[in-house]
């Protein structure tokens, strides 16, 4: 089973994403199902783009697993209340937490946010670098954490750093979604981290899919690892099949 | 879609890398692993770049380089560097030249300067147009968000200074992806080759724009994967003269193959 860890549905620039638009590229490039955020939560309004992913998880729901996402300049109490919302209501099974140059993830606000997406078991997707996911995984050691981009999704951090700081959080999985297809590099992460803890995803509808495929396809790794990188570990993760083991 | 896909056959590269990679270790670099991808995935011919002429002096990267050509006749094309911070450039081109070399790369970004604002830039952009060498601008060297940039803007405005050169816009990716397109369209001069591009549908895009003509394979090896270049050209629906022109026509035309 190929899972894409990283897709969006919504709107971002000239990028939109239905539902409908996401079965229909995971069609495309073989992709049995896509754990996806909502671009509207957490770049404009947090209830009203869950509540657009979760009626894509309605009209699709053996294709399309939802993350809890809130825009990141929001803390608190209603942050809280809005992933118990999405988990008990809506039935997503991860959260998306977005970083910013002026809003940085790694503050102590973020913690018990952190904290009780880890007490109801949701993996957390952080469009953060390495510095700010590396804080998080040590503050609360029982979340588990997918560095989206392996840490890339900036113009100053690069995915080496991402290593280092992975090797020493045993709770963080790498997200190999990016446009970087480096030479080597799944390889890489591979060797830092164990295949149990690379993950692959799409970016959809920002990046070509098929090239996300081709990334984990072309690697030197072996059938084993391939299999995990592609849906074997996000399905552990996601508890989308019966393999529930821990990383 | 059932994987693997067949990968298409028959390319030729316009956009390969030789030589050290300063920033991390990538495996297998050499010129004999080089040739041995080409070989495994069916790459006909390489336009190769010099990275020592980007990082340390472009006369000792283009000899380094025009030695490694010249050790593959009809296998590698070379790519010459001018960094406008070292020497003039006809002298540079011309032993350039002389040495086997058919292309010209700038690198404004990461030579630290504007391509608008440089005279011994613009006389190379003229020598090129005079020799029908074509001209490799990449936005970035390839796809990483922190390597220096060179604005893509800036490098139609120097196709439109010179429409008598050939000017490939390399490694661009989604952002630049509205100003690409705008530049082919309006610049008949103007050629993208697709390494960085990893925008959902950007080649269907570009071709769906009529540019197809003037679209170029381009791997980034053996700094990138070449696979997830050419698995861009594997599925999408488009006519296969158009394909086999991304694959391996145009190039061919342009580099006179």
């Amino acid at each position: 089973m190929i899972i894409d860890a990283h897709a969006h549905i919504g709107t971002l620039g000239g990028f939109k994403a239905s539902g409908d638009d996401l079965v229909r590229w995971a069609d495309r490039a073989g992709i049995d199902k896509l754990v996806t955020s909502s671009i509207d939560a957490f770049e404009y309004e947090a209830r009203a783009g869950n509540d657009l992913l979760a009626a894509a998880m309605r009209a699709h729901p053996d294709r399309i697993v939802g993350y809890a996402s809130f825009t990141s300049d929001y803390y608190g109490e209603a942050v809280l209340n809005e992933i118990d919302r999405c988990v008990y209501e809506l039935g997503m099974r991860g959260l998306k937490i977005y970083s910013r140059r002026l809003h940085s993830i790694a503050e102590p606000d973020m913690v018990p946010i952190v904290s009780h997406a880890a007490e109801l078991g949701l993996p957390i997707l952080a469009h953060a670098d390495a510095r700010e996911v590396g804080y998080l995984a040590r503050a609360v050691p029982a979340a588990t954490f997918l560095i989206a981009h392996l840490g890339e999704g900036f113009e100053d951090t690069n995915m080496w750093q991402t290593l280092t700081m992975a090797r020493s959080c045993p709770n963080v999985v790498l997200d190999l979604t990016s446009s970087q297809i480096y030479a080597g590099m799944v390889e890489a992460c591979v060797n830092a981290v164990g295949a149990r803890r690379v993950v692959f995803g799409t970016d959809v509808p920002l990046l070509e899919p098929e090239v996300q495929i081709q990334k984990v396809r072309a690697a030197k790794i072996d059938e084993e690892t391939r299999r995990l990188i592609l849906g074997g570990n996000a399905a552990r993760l996601f508890r989308l099949s019966q393999a529930q083991e821990t990383i | 879609m059932k994987w693997p896909i067949p990968l298409p056959q028959d390319s030729i590269d316009a956009y390969a890398w030789y030589g050290n990679w300063p920033h991390w270790p990538v495996p297998d670099n050499d010129e004999q692993a080089l040739l041995a991808q080409m070989d495994r995935l069916a790459i006909r011919a390489a336009a190769v770049l010099p990275l020592a002429g980007v990082f340390r002096d472009a006369a000792d990267g283009n000899a380094g380089l025009a030695q490694m050509v010249r050790r593959h006749p009809g296998r590698l094309i070379g790519i010459a560097t001018y960094d406008p911070r070292q020497s003039a450039p006809r002298p540079l081109l011309e032993r350039a030249r002389e040495a086997g070399l058919r292309g010209l790369a700038l690198f404004p970004g990461d030579h630290g300067y504007d391509l608008g604002d440089e005279p011994g830039v613009e006389e190379a952009l003229r020598i090129a147009g005079e020799w029908g060498w074509p001209v490799i601008i990449p936005v970035r060297l390839m796809m990483s968000w922190w390597l220096p940039v060179t604005p893509a803007p800036s490098i139609m405005a120097a196709a439109r200074r010179h429409p008598e050169t050939s000017v490939v816009v390399a490694s661009a990716n989604y952002g630049e992806f509205e100003q690409m397109l705008r530049g082919l369209a309006g610049l008949s001069n103007v050629y993208a080759e697709i390494s960085g591009l990893q925008r959902l549908d950007a080649v269907p895009l570009l071709c769906e724009a009529g540019l197809g003509n003037r679209l170029l394979f381009g791997s980034g090896q053996m700094l990138q994967m070449p696979e997830c270049n050419l698995v861009k050209l594997a599925y999408p629906a488009l006519p296969a003269d158009v394909k086999r022109g991304i694959l391996a026509g145009n190039a061919a035309r342009l580099f006179g193959l």
